[in-house]
């Protein structure tokens, strides 16, 4: 176990030369498919927690199921797609950071979807009410909800984050785990579960929990911030 | 004039039924007992709900709903959400308003925070700094004191002087009824079984006369 710590402490230090291509790959591909899962994502859970429409539990069903999508499948969809012979093959995406990105934006949108129009709808019922009777235009009320809505959609974002950075099956597939390009913090652990060096798998693993922590840490402390300013407002 | 002739189903039940008109610039109470459908009427009247008939009335309506809620501001940054900075004359009403009904002490604290009074207290100076031909009031005081009461009702007084626009305020407070209306409507099964000023001393209908035994 002390090797384990003992790894972790090599890469963190950066005395591996691999960690610096695969902490980068991994962190641009996880912050970018998170933001823009998260944006799409929190836009459609705000429009279905905001409107009463026919067939609006239809509409939650087919969201709740999209969230349980398994990233495998996912992945082996893409890959058809986007293999040479496929009918996306032109575009040259397979085995890139982009077609990564794409896999988790198709995974994690509706999960930020769902998120957000549960977590959102109970305060979303109370406010507006008062926001149709002030007589706003649909988007200041639109704003200003998004405004209330505000520590949510931060719960919202860190999941989605969260889901990014530790998601393995897809990005394997359609990245190829390929070093200095499609590597990142997952690929590497299953690599080398697989080649039997279980101290460096391991020492990836607390480098990626570490990420989650800090950037849970940042929100946490961003949100203290912000309600202590409000508060003397 | 406004007129109104609607009728409203929830399921089976009819919520309001209504074939009725209304003079612009005056204040209208109403009473009944719950599920009568006061709230209904404000509701069509602030097109907040899908109805069958026609409602002929302008179309900005400011609406007091029963459960006002307080955005995550200060109470003066939430009574002057939607007052242009720029417009003094406004800003300093707000600034009387928020006086003259004990707000200019909380003015720094987190409206979402307030009790029930004084959470109600803001979103009633918020709603009277919008400019509307319809105020819509659905039982704007009922958790405040009775002080408090009594200014907020001077306040609404004022505003309709102001604007000259037609107020509708739900209460559950015949005395209230009787002190600000020009005339007061009393509800019962969705439909309007009394109207005039001075129903509250001369009930005609029995329904109107348990209803005003009980209080």
């Amino acid at each position: 176990m002390g090797s384990v710590f003992e790894k972790a402490g090599q890469l963190i230090l950066g005395k591996d030369p691999l960690i610096g291509s695969i902490l980068g790959t991994t962190m641009y591909m996880a912050v970018l498919s998170s933001l823009i899962a998260f944006l799409l994502g929190a836009i459609i859970g705000m429009l279905i927690a905001n409107h009463n429409f026919k067939g609006k539990t239809v509409v939650k069903i087919i969201l709740r199921t999209l969230m349980g999508l398994p990233p495998v499948v996912v992945g082996i969809v893409l890959y058809i797609l986007f293999s040479n012979t496929g009918p996306f093959g032109a575009l040259g995406l397979i085995y890139s950071v982009p077609l990564m990105i794409i896999a988790q934006v198709v995974l994690i949108t509706p999960i930020a979807a769902g998120m957000t129009e549960s977590s959102v709808a109970s305060v979303v019922e109370l406010c507006k009410p008062t926001l149709k009777g002030l007589g706003l235009s649909p988007l200041k009320r639109f704003g200003l909800t998004i405004f209330e809505c505000k520590y949510q959609l931060v719960s919202v974002y860190l999941f989605a984050f969260a889901r990014a950075i530790s998601e393995v099956g897809a990005v394997q597939i359609v990245g190829g785990n390929i070093l200095y390009k499609t590597r990142v913090m997952t690929t590497a652990i299953a690599l080398n579960y697989n080649t039997g060096d279980f101290a460096y798998a391991v020492a990836l693993g607390i480098i990626l929990l570490a990420i989650a922590l800090a950037m849970n840490l940042t929100a946490g402390i961003l949100q203290l911030v912000a309600r202590r300013r409000h508060d003397r407002v | 004039m406004i007129e109104c002739k609607v009728k409203k189903l929830y399921g089976d039940k009819l919520a309001l039924d209504v074939d009725c008109s209304f003079e612009e610039g005056k204040i209208y109470a109403i009473i009944g007992n719950n599920g009568s459908g006061k709230s209904t009427l404000l509701n069509v009247l602030a097109k907040q709900v899908r109805y069958d008939g026609t409602v002929n009335a302008p179309k900005d309506v400011v609406y007091m709903t029963q459960s006002a809620y307080n955005f995550d501001f200060s109470v003066r940054r939430n009574v002057l959400l939607f007052t242009p900075k720029k417009d003094a004359q406004r800003v300093k009403e707000a600034e009387r308003m928020m006086q003259a009904i004990g707000l200019d002490a909380l003015a720094k604290k987190k409206a979402n925070r307030l009790s029930g009074g004084e959470g109600q207290k803001t979103a009633l100076v918020r709603t009277l700094t919008q400019d509307a031909k319809i105020l819509l009031l659905d039982e704007p005081t009922s958790s405040m004191d009775i002080s408090s009461s009594k200014i907020a009702e001077e306040l609404i007084k004022e505003y309709r002087a102001r604007t000259n626009c037609t107020v509708f305020i739900v209460t559950h407070s015949v005395l209230q009824a009787e002190t600000i209306a020009d005339e007061i409507l009393f509800f019962d099964g969705g439909k309007i079984l009394e109207r005039g000023k001075d129903i509250i001393k001369t009930p005609s209908t029995p329904e109107l006369q348990l209803f005003l035994a009980t209080r």
